[in-house]
Order: C-alpha cells, then sequence, then structure tokens
C-alpha cells in the first residue's frame, strides 16, 4: 500500500485519541470509518467534536464541523464489515493487551491483505502486542502514538518491529507528515517513547523541586515559561492544559513500565496527589473545576470578583490539600537577558535560580543518559520536545543555549557523573554550521548533516547559508532557489512597520528589475506569529508625547499632536502602495503564513495576505481584521479587497447590499469573523477557493515555492476591480441594522455600544462607496460617463452627485476612502484609548455604557468626516518622495526599536524629547 | 346589493417552518418550493371545489412582501403563466406589497373593484418563502432621510414588541402563557379538524409543522429573550410570531354572480379598516384600523362573534387586546383565536391577512357565528382589519 493509494481510513476505537485521529483523517480528506465497542460511541464523539467551540482544543477535532460528514459511525459488534476497503487501520483502544490483541485478529479478519494496521499505545510493548499475530500481519504492522488533541499536536512517534516493511514505514510516515500534517519521529520500542519520558520527568522534577525548594507554583510557571523554551503556561498551566488524568495515567503507565533503578521510578511521587485531584474534579482545564490552578469562588459557587473587577485565580499547595490566591509573581516575564544570561543567572545566589538549574539539569541529565534507549539519534530527542512539548529547544539544544563547556563543568562542581555523550562533545557544541550546512552530533560524537523531511524547505537553512537581497530592521529578502525569493518579517510578534513596508516596497522593485532572476515571490516566516498587524507602539510613542505634561507646557503637544496624524496618513498610504504593488507585480506573490496552531495574521498581517495573488497556508491559520476593536478600520486595502471578495463569492445574492453586509460582518464582528483554520478561512472570505492548505505546517513554504513556479511562467497580474455601490442608502440600511443593534446590548463587554455605532458608520461609509462624489474626483474615482457626471452637476449647479449603483467607483475611490476614514477615526481621542488600553491588556476596551444613553442619531451628528488630500495608489513600488518618507521612517523604526531594546533613556521626558527629534528627522523631508 | 363582494372559497398551503438563508436552521418541508409552486395548487383547488369556469376569472391580486428574487417580476401574473395553472392566459395579475396586511389588502381591493364590476371574479392570494428572501430582504437599502426621519430600530421587530411590552407593562410570563394558549388552541385546532377544510396538501404536507402540542410553559419559559434580560428584555422567539412559508387564497365576486353561478358563499366582506401609526410601536395598529372598520360599518365589539388577532408577538397582541379594552372595546377571551394564532403556525409574511379573513370567516359557519373580525399590525406602523358576515347564520330561536 503506497501514499498515494491511500483513499479510506478506519479507526477503532472512539475515545479522545481514536475520535481524534478520526477527525484529523476527515480534515485531510480522507473517507473514514470510526468503530466503537459501544453501540453509539462512534456517533456520540463525532456529534461531540462537531458541537465543540472552537477554542475547546479538546473537543474541536474537526477543522470545520462540515468534515464530521466524512466519517461513518458504527460499532464493532455489527459494522467491522466497514474496514474491508480501508486501506489503514489505527487501533485506539482501551490499552489492555488482551483488549488489543482481541481487536487486532478481528481486524485481520475483515481487513484487506494490504492494509496497514497501527496501533495507539503508549505503554504496550509492540512485539506482545502482536506475538499472536501471522508475520504478514506483523509486516504491515507499526505503532503510531499520536498526541491529545490530535489536530493540534504536532507530533507523531512511530516505531517499528522487526518484522515491518520498509514500505509499509514508508507509508505510515508519509501520510503522517503530509496527510495529518504531523512531525513524524521514528522511536525505539521503549516505555514512553521520547516525549513523553522526558517531559513527564521533567514534570517530576519540577514537582519535587517545588516542595524541597519550596516554590510556589504561580512562580514555578513564570519563571519555567519562554526564558528557558518552555511555552508561557510554564509546566504546572500546561499540565492542566493537558489534563491532570491523562497526566497521570501517562505516569502511572511509564512507572509501571519503568525498571525500578530508572531516575524516574526514584523521584516517583506516587499516584496519590493527583488521584486525590480527579476523585475531586480537578481533571484539568479542558473539563472539570480546574487542576493545579482553580478559579477562586465563594460560599456560593460563584466566582470570586476582585476590585479591578477580574476573576480571582488560586493555585494548589503541593505540599497540603489547600488553594493559595496567585499573587504577582516576582517572575512576570522573566527575561534571562536582565540577569546576564544562563550562566550568570544560574551562578548566581538570585531567587529560582537553584530551582531552574536544578530542574533543568535533571532533566537533560535524564534525556542524555537514556536516550539511545529510545531514540536513535541526538536530533530526534531534539524534534521530539519541540514537536510534541512545544519546548523551543530540546536538551541538546538547550545545552548549547548554556554552553557545553561550562554545562559540563557545572555538572562536575554538582558531584554528578558527566553522560558518556557529553564527554564525546567534549565541550563543542551538538550543533554547527559547517560550509554553510546545519549538522549535529551524533550518539557517535561524530558530526552528521541534520536530517531533513524529503521535499521540506526550512528558511533557517537558507539563512544560514546566505545573505539577504534586501534586509532591513524588520524584514528581509531571501533567495530560496530556483528564482523564488522569500519575504520574511522578523520584527517584534512580526508587526508591520515602516522598515517591513520599505523592505516589502524594494524587494517588489528588486524582482522586477532582476530581469527574470528572479519570477516569482512567497511571503513567509517561521514566527510564531505571521503577523500581528500594524506596529501600534510605534505611532503609541508619538501619540503619548504628544500628551506629555511637559512637552504640552512647552506648546509642543498640539505639534507633536498633528505631526502624529501626518505621520499616520504617511503610514496608511504608504501601506495601501505597497500592498497594492505586491498585488500588481508582474510576477506572482504566495502569501504563506505557516499556520500552526494560534498563528495570527492580524490586520496588517491578514492584508497583506489579501493582497497576494494566492495563498498557501498551514493547517490552523488564525486571519482576522481587529480594526474596528480599536475604534478603526482596515485601511491598508482591507476593507477594499474584503469588499472586491465579497462580490465575487460564489451564490452571492443579486444587488449590491448582500456583498457589502458580507463585507461589513467581517470587519465589524472580528470575534465572529475569525477563522479558526485554514479551512474555515476558507469559507470566511479569508482564502479564496483557489488557495491551497498544506496540512504540515513545515511543508507550508516548499508547497508555496511550488505553487509560485507554477505560477511564474505566462502570469499576468489582476485587473484592477471596480465597484457598482449604493451609497447612501446603503449606509442608512447598515444605520438601521446596527441602531437595534445598540438599542439591544445593554450589556456594554458584549453587544455594539455608543463608540461602535460611530466607527461602524465610517465602516459604512467605506463599504457604501461614500455618499457623494464631486467634480474633482470623478475622473480618479469613476470608470466612465465623466462628462455626462459632470453635466448633471451644472444642470443641477451642485458640485455632488449621490453614489448609486449605476455609477462604477474604481478601487482607488474606496481606497481613499479607507484613508479618510480611518484618519478621521485615528483623530478621534476615544480611539486612543481604545489603543492604549488594548496595547496594555491585549484585549479591546470596552467602553462603559453613557447613562442616559445617547440616541444613534446624537452620536451620529458628532460624527467628525475630512476628506484628506487626494492621492492615487497606483499598484507601482512608491518613487520620489514617497520613497524617501518611507525610508526615513524606516530608519526611525529602526531607532525605535533600538531604544526600546536599551532602555536607556528613562525618563518619560527624554523619551518625549526623542520622539521629537524622530519626528523632526522624518518630516524634515516633506 | 348586487355589487356586494362575497368570499366564495378559502383555501390555503400548511404553514411549514421556515429556514431562512444564513439562519443554520435544517431546510423547511416547503425551502426549496417556489412561491408560484405554493399559490398554483391553491388556485387550481379553489377553482376544482368551486367548479367555477377558469374564463371567468378576471385578475389574481397577490400579496407578497419583499418582492425581490423569487418573489420579484409580479409574482400574482406569474401565477398564471405557471403551467400547471388551470387559469387561461388573458387572465390579468396585480400584486400587492403592505408588509404583513399584503394579502388582506388585497382582499379589500377586490371589494373595492367588485363595487365598480359587479360581474367580476378575483382570485386573491398571498405567499411568502421567508425561507427564500428572509425578513428584511436579500438586498435591503433604503433613503437615508427615511432612515433619519424615524426612532432607531424603527424597523427591528423584536424591538418594537420590547417597547409595547414595555409601555403595557407586560410581564414575560404573560406573555409565555399568550404564546402556550396559541399552541394548544392550535393543536386543539388540528385535532378538531378545524383545519381540515382550508389546508390544500402541497407536497405531502397537511398540517402546520409549527404547532408544538407538547410545549409546556416551562419549554418556553427557558428561552433567552432576543435583548438581554438584564436590560429588561422579555420578547423570545417562542413568543414571537414563527417564520413560516406558505400561501392562502380566497375566491371574491359580487353577490350577484354567486347567485348566477351557483356558488356557495362563504362569508360577505362588511368593511375594511386601517390605520397608521409611529413605526416602534407598529404593534398597536390593529386599534385604530378596528375603529376604522367599525366607524364604515356601524358594527360594535359586541357584534363580533369571533377575532382574529394577527399574532406577531405576544407583547404586541396583549397590547391590542389591552388598548381595546381601555377604550371599552374588550374582547372576551373565548372569541380569540380560537384555533391559535401565528405564534403556533407561523406568519408567513404575504400570506397572513387572507389566512386571518378566510379562517374568521370558516370559524363563523362552524360555531354559527355571525360576524368576525380578522385584524393585524404592519411593520413600519400601519394596522388592517376587516369585517365578514357569514351568511348563513342562523339566530338563537
Amino acid at each position: 500500500m503506497s501514499y498515494e493509494n491511500i483513499k479510506k481510513i478506519a479507526v477503532i476505537g472512539a475515545g479522545a485519541m481514536g475520535s481524534g485521529i478520526a477527525a484529523q483523517a476527515a480534515n485531510a480528506g480522507y473517507d473514514v470509518v470510526l468503530l466503537d465497542n459501544r453501540p453509539t460511541g462512534a456517533q456520540d464523539a463525532i456529534d461531540r467534536m462537531k458541537k465543540a467551540k472552537p477554542t475547546d482544543a479538546f473537543n474541536a477535532g474537526f477543522m470545520h464541523p462540515s468534515n464530521a460528514r466524512r466519517v461513518t459511525p458504527g460499532n464493532t459488534d455489527e459494522h467491522m464489515g466497514l474496514i474491508a476497503d480501508a486501506d489503514i487501520i489505527i487501533e485506539a483502544v482501551f490499552e489492555r493487551l488482551d483488549v488489543k490483541q482481541n481487536v487486532f485478529r478481528a481486524i485481520y479478519d475483515h481487513a484487506k491483505k494490504d492494509a496497514i494496521i497501527s496501533s495507539n499505545t503508549s505503554t504496550i510493548q509492540l512485539e506482545k502486542l502482536t506475538d499472536s499475530m501471522p508475520d504478514d500481519f506483523k509486516a504491515r504492522f507499526v505503532n503510531t502514538h499520536f498526541f491529545n488533541p490530535v489536530r493540534f499536536m504536532h507530533l507523531l512517534e512511530v516505531i517499528t518491529g522487526d518484522k515491518t516493511t520498509p514500505e509499509t514505514l514508508r507509508t505510515i510516515t508519509d501520510f503522517g507528515d503530509r496527510a495529518l500534517g504531523k512531525k513524524v519521529i521514528k522511536c525505539k520500542d521503549s516505555p514512553g517513547f521520547i516525549a513523553n519520558r522526558i517531559g513527564i520527568y521533567a514534570m517530576e522534577v519540577a514537582a519535587r523541586e517545588a516542595v524541597s525548594q519550596n516554590m510556589v507554583l504561580p512562580d514555578i510557571d513564570a519563571l519555567m515559561g519562554p526564558a528557558f523554551g518552555f511555552t508561557n503556561l510554564g509546566l504546572f498551566k500546561l499540565a492542566d492544559e493537558v489534563g491532570i488524568d491523562i497526566i497521570n495515567s501517562v505516569r502511572t503507565n511509564l512507572m509501571n513500565a519503568l525498571p525500578a533503578d530508572d531516575e524516574f521510578a526514584q523521584i516517583y511521587n506516587g499516584p496519590e496527589m493527583l488521584d486525590q485531584m480527579i476523585a475531586d474534579g480537578y481533571t484539568g482545564r479542558h473539563k472539570g473545576k480546574g487542576g493545579y490552578y482553580r478559579i477562586k469562588t465563594d460560599e456560593n459557587g460563584d466566582p470570586v470578583i476582585n476590585d479591578k473587577g477580574k476573576k480571582v485565580f488560586e493555585a494548589k499547595n503541593l505540599t497540603s490539600d489547600t488553594y493559595e490566591t496567585v499573587d504577582k509573581t516576582p517572575f512576570h516575564k522573566f527575561n534571562i537577558k536582565k540577569h546576564g544570561g544562563f550562566q550568570a543567572f544560574f551562578e548566581s545566589e538570585k531567587p529560582g535560580a537553584r530551582f531552574a538549574w536544578t530542574v533543568l539539569r535533571d532533566t537533560i541529565l535524564y534525556a542524555m543518559n537514556h536516550a539511545e534507549e529510545f531514540a536513535y539519534d541526538t536530533q530526534s530527542v531534539d524534534d521530539a520536545m519541540k514537536a510534541g512539548f512545544g519546548w523551543k529547544w530540546g536538551p541538546f539544544e538547550l545545552v548549547d543555549q548554556f554552553g557545553v563547556a561550562w554545562f559540563t563543568q557545572k555538572m562536575k562542581q554538582d558531584g554528578l557523573s558527566v553522560p558518556a555523550i557529553l564527554e564525546k562533545a567534549d565541550g563543542n557544541p551538538f550543533y554547527r554550521t559547517e560550509g554553510g550546512r546545519l549538522e549535529v552530533m551524533d550518539f557517535s560524537g561524530a558530526y552528521v548533516p541534520v536530517r531533513r523531511e524529503e521535499g521540506v524547505i526550512r528558511l533557517e537553512d537558507i539563512k544560514a547559508n546566505s545573505t539577504p537581497l534586501v534586509t532591513h530592521n524588520s524584514a528581509s529578502l531571501w533567495d530560496i532557489g530556483d528564482g523564488v525569493v522569500c519575504l520574511e518579517f522578523h520584527s517584534e510578534q512580526n508587526s508591520i512597520d515602516p522598515s517591513i513596508l520599505w523592505v516589502i516596497n524594494e524587494s517588489v522593485k528588486k524582482v522586477k528589475e532582476s530581469n527574470g532572476q528572479y519570477q516569482a515571490m512567497v511571503i513567509y516566516n517561521d514566527g510564531e506569529r505571521f503577523s500581528l498587524g500594524a506596529a501600534l507602539p510605534l505611532v503609541q510613542v508619538f501619540m503619548n508625547a504628544s500628551q506629555h505634561p511637559f512637552l504640552k507646557a512647552v506648546g509642543l503637544g498640539r505639534y507633536i499632536e498633528n505631526k502624529t496624524y501626518d505621520f499616520v496618513q504617511h503610514l496608511v498610504y504608504q501601506g495601501q502602495s505597497v500592498y497594492s504593488a505586491l498585488k500588481y507585480a508582474p510576477f506572482p506573490v504566495i502569501g504563506a503564513p505557516k499556520g500552526t496552531p494560534k498563528n495570527m495574521a492580524m490586520g496588517g498581517g491578514c492584508e497583506v495576505l489579501l493582497h497576494c495573488d494566492a495563498l498557501q497556508a498551514g493547517p490552523e491559520q488564525i486571519m482576522v481584521l481587529p480594526e474596528a476593536g480599536l475604534g478603526l478600520l482596515p485601511a491598508w486595502g482591507g476593507s477594499t479587497t474584503l469588499l472586491d471578495r465579497a462580490f465575487k463569492k460564489a451564490g452571492q445574492p443579486g444587488g449590491p447590499m448582500p456583498a457589502i453586509i458580507d463585507a461589513a460582518m467581517a470587519i465589524t464582528q472580528p470575534m465572529t469573523a475569525a477563522s479558526t483554520s485554514s479551512q474555515d478561512a476558507k469559507r470566511k472570505m479569508w482564502l479564496r477557493p483557489d488557495d491551497g492548505i498544506s496540512m504540515n505546517p513545515d511543508r507550508v513554504l516548499a508547497d508555496a515555492k511550488a505553487r509560485a513556479l507554477a505560477m511564474a511562467p505566462d502570469y499576468a497580474p489582476p485587473s484592477r476591480p471596480t465597484f457598482f455601490l449604493p451609497g447612501a442608502s446603503g449606509k442608512a440600511a447598515i444605520r438601521m441594522n446596527v441602531d437595534s443593534l445598540y438599542l439591544k446590548a445593554d450589556d456594554p463587554s458584549k453587544g455594539v455600544n455608543h463608540i461602535d455605532v460611530a466607527v461602524v458608520d465610517h465602516i459604512a461609509s467605506v463599504l457604501t462607496g461614500g455618499e457623494t462624489l464631486n467634480k474633482d474626483d470623478i475622473s480618479v474615482h469613476t470608470v466612465a460617463h465623466h462628462d455626462r457626471l459632470r453635466q448633471i452637476m451644472d444642470e443641477r449647479g451642485e458640485n455632488r452627485i449621490g453614489v448609486n449603483p449605476v455609477i462604477e467607483l474604481t478601487e482607488d475611490r474606496i481606497l481613499q476612502l479607507e484613508r479618510d476614514h480611518f484618519l478621521d477615526r485615528f483623530r478621534n481621542k476615544t480611539t486612543w484609548k481604545r489603543i492604549a488600553y488594548t496595547l496594555k491588556n491585549n484585549v479591546p476596551l470596552r467602553e462603559d455604557r453613557l447613562d442616559p444613553a445617547p440616541t444613534p442619531a446624537s452620536i451620529r451628528e458628532k460624527i467628525r468626516h475630512d476628506d484628506l488630500p487626494r492621492k492615487s495608489v497606483t499598484g507601482a513600488p512608491l518613487t520620489g518622495d514617497d520613497e524617501k518618507i518611507l525610508r526615513a521612517m524606516a530608519d526611525m523604526t529602526t531607532e525605535f526599536y533600538a531604544q526600546k531594546r536599551q532602555r536607556s533613556l528613562g525618563g518619560k521626558v527624554s523619551q518625549g524629547l526623542n520622539t521629537l527629534g524622530a519626528v523632526k528627522k522624518v518630516f524634515g523631508l516633506s | 346589493m348586487h355589487n356586494q363582494a362575497v368570499i366564495v372559497d378559502y383555501v390555503r398551503t400548511a404553514f411549514a417552518k421556515a429556514s431562512p438563508p444564513g439562519s443554520g436552521k435544517a431546510p423547511g418541508r416547503f425551502a426549496d418550493l417556489d412561491p408560484v409552486d405554493m399559490q398554483v395548487p391553491l388556485i387550481n383547488a379553489m377553482l376544482r371545489r368551486t367548479g367555477l369556469d377558469p374564463a371567468h376569472i378576471n385578475k389574481v391580486l397577490t400579496g407578497a412582501v419583499h418582492q425581490e428574487g423569487t418573489h420579484g417580476l409580479n409574482i400574482a401574473r406569474l401565477n398564471v403563466l405557471h403551467e400547471e395553472c388551470k387559469l387561461p392566459k388573458e387572465v390579468g395579475g396585480t400584486t400587492i406589497d403592505r408588509f404583513c396586511g399584503s394579502s388582506m389588502e388585497a382582499i379589500a381591493l377586490a371589494d373595492a373593484l367588485i363595487g365598480r364590476n359587479p360581474e367580476h371574479f378575483y382570485i386573491c392570494t398571498g405567499v411568502q418563502s421567508m425561507s427564500q428572501v428572509p425578513m428584511g430582504g436579500l438586498n435591503p437599502h433604503l433613503c437615508p432621510q427615511v432612515h433619519s426621519g424615524n426612532a432607531a430600530g424603527f424597523m427591528d421587530m423584536p424591538a418594537t414588541a420590547e417597547n409595547l411590552a414595555q409601555k403595557y407593562g407586560i410581564e414575560r410570563t404573560e406573555q409565555d402563557n399568550f404564546a402556550l394558549r396559541s399552541h394548544s388552541l392550535a393543536a386543539q385546532g388540528q385535532d378538531n379538524g378545524h383545519f381540515k377544510n382550508e389546508i390544500i396538501p402541497v407536497k405531502g404536507l397537511d398540517y402546520d409543522d409549527g404547532v408544538r402540542r407538547d410545549t409546556t410553559a416551562e419549554s418556553i419559559a427557558r428561552l433567552n429573550p432576543i435583548k438581554a434580560a438584564e436590560s429588561g428584555g422579555t420578547v423570545t422567539a417562542a413568543n414571537a410570531s414563527q417564520m413560516t412559508d406558505g400561501a392562502s387564497a380566497v375566491l371574491v365576486t359580487s353577490a350577484l354572480m354567486a347567485v348566477r353561478h351557483k356558488l356557495p358563499v362563504l362569508a360577505r366582506i362588511v368593511a375594511f379598516g386601517e390605520s397608521g401609526c409611529a413605526p416602534e410601536i407598529m404593534g398597536i395598529g390593529p386599534v385604530d384600523a378596528i375603529k376604522d372598520a367599525f366607524n364604515k360599518s356601524g358594527l360594535s365589539m359586541q357584534d363580533m362573534d369571533f377575532v382574529e388577532l394577527n399574532e406577531a408577538f405576544a407583547a404586541q397582541s396583549i397590547a391590542v387586546l389591552r388598548e381595546l379594552k381601555n377604550q371599552g372595546m374588550q374582547i372576551p377571551n373565548e372569541k380569540v383565536n380560537v384555533d391559535g394564532g401565528a405564534i403556533a403556525m407561523g406568519h408567513p409574511l404575504g400570506a397572513s391577512g387572507a389566512r386571518l379573513v378566510g379562517h374568521v370567516a370558516e370559524t363563523l359557519r362552524r360555531e354559527n357565528g355571525r360576524y368576525g373580525l380578522a385584524t393585524m399590525c404592519i411593520g413600519g406602523g400601519q394596522g388592517v382589519a376587516m369585517i365578514v358576515e357569514n351568511p348563513h347564520y342562523k339566530p338563537a330561536p
């Protein structure tokens, strides 16, 4: 059975794992049979996953609920016949040898003779599982160890037996990697395989040290977070997230399977505490009352609310049965650099230093001492921890981070024996770049090339081996071979700033002027976030400076405020221009957001993707335009492109309003419009029907490059869209709807409030084409009948005509409206409040309702609208003064980040003065 | 009175729960039916039942709201052009939109036309596929001066009901009880065969599938109000009329023609009343419309044996009943909506008016009543009311 011929998957066992695997196979487009031993177990599991909220990671197995259609439920008593034409059959039943053996015999009786069979066991040795089965079964058998939740966990550990054929391994590896999108790592047949063995050990050490060093959980989780390459959940919050019940069962299984002299067995603290937690209902966050952490409740069971209006959290005291209120932790946003780096911190007597060192040291030692038992090579160990537990560095990479020689020395100081592999390393790093190639030290101590899955292109490999074609503070352009370039963002959160815009502008020119050397562009990055949108902190520096008491006192506040508006006005025009330059460039541009879980393309980061000729997205891309929540609107062409897409959407009813309403919903209701997976994005206009989805994020870059190369020959840029819009009557209809939403919603945290009424009014103006056209606008903003339109105005003696569906409007018209109304909103101080609040709290500000509530009409009376000077977005890169201003703003960005990094300037006054300097630098030119 | 308009026959389709576009509701029984496909069986059935030569029909008058999509292109005339319609191509068609009052307006128009053309026959239909064209239409835009000249949310129907609930102090439980009454009376009506004569099965559906015969006060109380309860919301999906697909039809001619063609007479049209009011309390519209009808007919509420009051919302219906009582026109409970109303069987906008008129006439005949009143509120702030008389009425000896 080869990978290409796989059509149908069968999964036996509809528990958490089985149903998750079935859902992921359905997500990949296969027909799936899901059988359970309970009569309606499979149907119940499908219903549970179908109905789950998208945020409920443990239950939302389907990337879109409609994928449930691909899964046929059944039970093992009556429906084993359904597996007769299955190409892969995955067993995920109860972890008991005899139960599994019975299932295998039933599979053997019903399945076709070339079907591949796998078990999802995490504890039973493969040899024991299959010893009663004939050889032709063993040849087609592997162990596939998925992680829960299957859809989101990247790791798939694969274990083969003596008789497993290479073809079976190859097929299951391709299936796991390409179809299910997993990082497939071949492991040896030993208890816990790689990831759980090390990861669970780390948690056990942390629990032990927590008790012995008297550390509280919130401190541990803050300390053992991103600073050491762990997720920002730390260790115990992660356990809550995974599920205390799951963690405990893996611990118990490990304990039972490992020899008594294994270090894990020696520090194993017994199941009692977790058993008690589970019995009390503290099974972790995905179900039950909480876990290590819970929400504090009063005697009635209602959440306790503190004086800031927030819920109060409590964390478990590991040495007693009590929960204690979570206070502010000294390790909040713990930054190792502030402590002089790893070595200095570990050598210090600072709080947390001994704890972090002990936990990391013991975990690394455990991994190194046992690696050869469970892994085929060092790289597998690191890869498994990264894919399975979300670590940034695996154990060997961590030691590289610390310094191999120092680590070895420090261990010796601690009186511990040095593992063999560390001896072999002899102070050399485990990873090195040699001749432009990344190499890793193997168990033998020799360097071997870092292994890459066939067909995978890694930007890190390219970067290690070349210099960028274009680069600036926040973005770079790389040659990824075959005439394709890759535009990479690398600013903080990949937020879009003038530096990125300048690189885009420069890159378009570079490719254009390369005389065919470069034929296509891919926009891709390896960041946790594709891009969080426009770099608001940069703008906020100006905003803050203009409001600074000192600068206000000396009369500069107003000046800076006006310059802030100038700055933003430039920024909006620049973004529109360079995004348009991408869209109308004479070469294809492929947007390639990686689509790892929780990967976001927000605001300006979403808009850059909306301007690409095609997208090739990873599986879980979140795309959203959240500007309305900030009191703004998408003005880097986002409103315009969405409107265009809405009009071109198949099945759209006639007339202008359905499309306008679609676009308005996407913009004004970001919470519901945000995509929850890339398949969901396809149904929400973020992806077009022809856009591609790569199930494996690791393959996005290669797939995008292939797509670019396929499009490059005979490529012609898209024609600029035109619009037939209703003008004021359409806006009135939107107002009518907003009125009722506003009047209905009294809860300011939900519903439409008085600020939203104004924001939506501006958005409605953009999407309905504006209310009137004047004579000056006609030639640029309308497509035809210019003379007739002017004649009508003359005959009426008016310099305006109402926008209506017989007037064909240009893309430039809508872009101008975006800029006009964006600035209207940005000039409003309520917007400043929203921006400041959101940057500080990471959630949008919901203003208190006014009492008495103003009428919608009185809210609209106060709306201020100004037409900005008319400028055209040409679809070509910026040149001349526009380009110079962009470059100056880009350089200012670099300075801003440098200052922010140094934080040497301290006082707010000097910060303000610095800003003034920046303002002068930028606007000295204009 | 040779030019006295009479209703010869009344039929309707069953009313089927609608699945408006984007609502995510499972497709309704009639979701795929073109509104013309709902009306033509009714027209043919009336011709069959009365034995009237189709060549005598002069015009089809159709009430339909949101005349776009499948409701567009002068749907009255489309009925005639339908390949299965028994009417000859010479029959004209005029489509009428008075929102919820559309098909009652069609009957009123026929009544007026009979005055001038006593030899004429008119088929009055009403239709709405709320599955195919949602409330507000597929492509809503409106004159900005209309929007700015009216109270906020003037076209938000649940909000107008909420306004009345507030104005008349109508509690949630009162509304829920009214809804429960509607469902149980409709279920009784079904059990007693009270719809048997009027429902023409289409696509096999011969009963109103929105009627929840097993519903309870508790289950109705469980629904969340459309406007948050904390902020005083009382109107829920369960105490409002249901979105429904359906059609209704009556055959109108003069008493003279009924005698000449030996046609049975179901009812005599006595008077048509109409009114306007503030859009934000549109639900109160029936009160003044009823007064108008009484003024025109010289009758009073005491003369009415049965009343069909369209249940757009429970709050709205209760407000109308209360205001009528305040003005000395109390309707005894046992005379109102004796077979339930739109909360149970649904409110296919264009079709409801003819149903109310037709059903009150059916009830009069069945129960030997003399005068009946059909009345309804209209979005945007109007009311209509029609009084009919049972020609077969026999005073108690």
